[in-house]
């Protein structure tokens, strides 16, 4: 059993990390076309992965400023 | 210059706090939660960073070493002094594309055939090109998280892919649990698509 996820916006997809979790893999699979041509290559770049670490939008909500008078 | 030397914010959630004008020497930040977080003329002399998280925080007006930052867990998008001559580098081996390091040092192609080829607007700059139009091409590269993210201390954390990419081109991010069994996938693609018995179904563009 395992989890597929649907959505993607383009530029950007992130899983959740849970327990037992210990290796990532990305496969990237160019599709086979019929219509090659130099003006619509089928190419990636700037492939970027990293660990955001504790996610929570409610930590993002407040500002607080540390002071003393000292 | 307000004193709060030695003060214990270990395990503590400190996103988004500014800190202005502050002697935090000695304190330690262990295993805290800094991320956006903005330290301006902040004494570090002697602060513990060890795992903590600083990304996207701002450290630039302040007298932070290079092994405080090394200890960090994470310093992604982090604002530091350019003295310190650090980044954090990208958990995907030559996933900028180095056009002098070959394909197969860090990808294991599976099918069909992958260049690395010249950007025509930067010189500099090279992209995974497709060669092998008729059958496609698979390349996929493993990366081990164990030593890089503990359950019990980021127990809410995410694995966040990015790439630039052509249409007919999509990403499989994929989780894989210490059973070696997959616990769950996502794509990144122009196209919007629904897996189904292992067939794509495309259901609309996204451009």
């Amino acid at each position: 059993m395992f989890y597929v996820f649907v959505e993607s916006n383009g530029k950007r997809v992130s899983l959740e990390l849970v327990r037992g979790i210990t290796e990532i893999q990305v496969i990237i699979e160019f599709n086979a076309s019929m219509n090659r041509n130099n003006d619509a290559r089928n190419w990636c770049d700037n492939i970027d992965l990293f660990i955001d670490y504790g996610t929570n939008s409610e930590l993002l909500q407040g500002t607080y400023r540390i002071e003393s008078s000292k | 210059m307000s004193e709060m030397q030695q003060t214990n914010f270990e395990r503590t959630r400190c996103v988004n706090i500014g800190f202005h004008a502050v002697n935090l020497s000695y304190s330690t930040f262990s295993y805290s939660n800094a991320k956006y977080s903005r330290f301006s003329i902040v004494d570090f002399n002697q602060v513990n960073f060890s795992f903590a998280n600083l990304q996207n925080s701002d450290l630039l007006h302040t007298n932070m070493v290079a092994e405080q930052l090394r200890s960090a867990i994470s310093f992604r998008n982090a604002r530091i002094n350019k003295t310190l001559n650090m980044s954090e580098s990208n958990l995907i081996q030559n996933g900028d594309v180095n056009c002098h390091i070959p394909l197969f040092k860090y990808w294991t192609l599976q099918l069909g055939q992958i260049n690395i080829e010249i950007s025509k607007e930067n010189k500099s700059n090279c992209y995974f090109a497709l060669q092998s139009y008729d059958t496609g091409a698979i390349m996929f590269q493993n990366v081990d998280i164990s030593n890089k993210w503990d359950c019990n201390s980021w127990p809410r954390s995410e694995i966040v892919l990015s790439a630039n990419m052509s249409m007919n081109v999509s990403i499989e991010l994929r989780q894989i649990d210490d059973r070696h069994q997959i616990h769950s996938r996502k794509y990144l693609s122009k196209l919007y698509m629904i897996l189904y018995n292992s067939n794509y179904i495309f259901c609309s563009m996204s451009l």
